[in-house]
């Protein structure tokens, strides 16, 4: 079954999603994608890039699910600042 | 302008081409794609995916590019020798046996040795190790020589040396390069050959030769390294790297030199290089009193999603017990998650490699200090038990029997 979408998909546009998607993923979930079947976050962006959605939006999907929940959540907290080394 | 491809674009397909490419890749360029506007090659493959081609399509256009010719044309790569066992360990109570098991090959592992290896081959050159010292050893060749030599045959000698050690990482010291009087081209072509013989091309950046312009930030060193950079990522021929040379010998703490590092991670993080930093005294960063960073562990959660390790010097002159205690000083916070994690590559801790620990000496006394003391002294290093172990070697290694680490 064909699929169309509202973009012209090129590979400048294909690079400058890959691009877009691996700083929101670093940014949201602090990592980059694998590419894997067990773990699509990346291809899900690259389909909602494609079907015309902005960064802002794939950043807010993205922002919104479990993992990145998360990630935000679990950031270990600063050490104190009185220890004093040279490494 | 909407697009119609003759095929259902899915998630399930999107991740059966990424797969697809990067095999067609690894096998046809010997690389995976780096997805960026200089090295489109990823994007290129999925657009012919997506236009309906084929494995066997895709596989054929990348067979006939130049990459591929010339990587089906690439210098063999030496088999490895049997190696004797180390020498006798020195005494004293410390760690004797790795606390990990070594991956295979892999980028993420460092084996290296930039200090020394001997090709007794190549001839002995203004510069090198032994060189003004009447009779003795005049076989070390530190990997920054290499671009000393105008003999391709020779270059090869050298970095099949490396190969028939089991090393996966050779040291490729722009800065020594240029000094040497080398271009880019010829440089990304001697790169290639790294990874032909050797398996991975480490660049290091400033620091070296006359990258050396004192207390600069990322504003000078940008337009600078810019060139090599887009050149070293559109051939592909660029697997780690190193920010620079014993970077706070000439650079100033705080903001400067985190432009300089921010910069490096700015270019080379979205195509997926892994980059360290290098310093001296066991150092591995630079914080400026009262600044932000202002200590060593709001340093490494600074680095996050930058650095993924550092390249970890010591004094030459450390017994292994003392060395191994201040490795531990820096592997038990990278491991029990003081110090955060890198945010790089399934987010792993960061990482110490044992990089320099008898280069010093090797280099001032190439015929007292072998070889086989160097892989001796960093196998043990390599042996330091924490909540973390080390990220590699790169200053030789090879356990006491004498096989492979």
């Amino acid at each position: 079954m064909p699929r169309t979408f509202p973009i012209d998909v090129t590979v400048e546009r294909l690079v400058e999603f890959r691009g877009t998607i691996d700083a929101i993923c670093r940014q949201e979930i602090g990592r980059l994608p694998t590419h894997t079947a067990g773990d699509p976050v990346g291809e899900i962006m690259l389909l909602m890039a494609m079907e015309g959605q902005t960064g802002q939006q794939l950043a807010a999907w993205l922002h919104d699910q479990p993992e990145a929940v998360a990630f935000r959540s679990s950031r270990p907290p600063l050490p104190p600042q009185t220890f004093t080394s040279t490494t | 302008m909407p697009r119609t491809f003759p095929i259902d674009v899915t998630v399930e397909r999107l991740v059966e081409f990424s797969g697809t490419i990067d095999a067609i890749c690894r096998q046809e360029i010997g690389r995976l794609p780096t997805h960026t506007a200089g090295d489109p090659v990823g994007e290129i493959l999925l657009l012919m995916a997506m236009e309906g081609q084929t494995g066997g399509q895709l596989t054929a256009w990348l067979h006939d590019q130049p990459e591929a010719v010339a990587f089906r044309s690439r210098p063999p790569r030496p088999a490895p020798v049997a190696r004797p066992p180390l020498p006798a360990f020195p005494p004293g109570k410390y760690d004797r046996e790795l606390p990990f098991t070594p991956p295979p090959a892999d980028v993420l592992f460092y084996r290296g040795n930039f200090c020394g290896v001997r090709v007794p081959e190549v001839p002995n050159l203004p510069g090198m190790a032994g060189y003004t010292l009447p009779g003795g050893d005049k076989s070390l060749v530190m990997s920054l020589d290499v671009f000393k030599y105008d003999s391709v045959e020779q270059q090869n000698l050298i970095l099949g040396a490396h190969a028939q050690r089991s090393y996966t990482h050779y040291q490729c010291s722009i800065g020594h390069a240029i000094e040497q009087g080398w271009s880019i081209d010829r440089y990304v072509e001697f790169s290639a050959r790294v990874q032909a013989i050797v398996g991975f091309a480490d660049h290091w950046f400033i620091g070296g030769g006359p990258w050396n312009t004192r207390d600069a930030d990322a504003s000078f060193w940008a337009p600078v390294l810019d060139p090599w950079i887009d050149a070293l990522l559109a051939s592909g021929v660029i697997d780690t790297a190193c920010v620079g040379w014993q970077l706070d010998q000439f650079n100033k703490p705080g903001d400067p030199i985190l432009s300089i590092i921010d910069y490096v991670a700015g270019r080379l993080g979205p195509s997926n290089i892994p980059i360290g930093t290098h310093w001296v005294n066991e150092a591995g960063g630079w914080w400026q009193t009262g600044g932000d960073p202002g200590d060593r562990f709001s340093w490494w959660s600074r680095m996050r999603n930058r650095v993924l390790w550092f390249h970890h010097q010591g004094s030459t002159t450390l017994d292994i017990p003392t060395y191994q205690a201040k490795l531990v000083d820096t592997l038990q916070p990278f491991g029990d998650g003081r110090m955060g994690t890198s945010g790089l590559f399934g987010d792993r801790p960061f990482g110490l490699v044992v990089y320099e620990c008898s280069a010093q000496d090797q280099f001032d006394d190439p015929t007292g200090h072998t070889e086989d003391l160097g892989d001796l002294r960093s196998y043990l290093l390599c042996c330091t038990r924490a909540a973390s172990t080390v990220s590699g070697f790169g200053n030789g290694a090879r356990r006491p029997d004498g096989s492979p680490l």
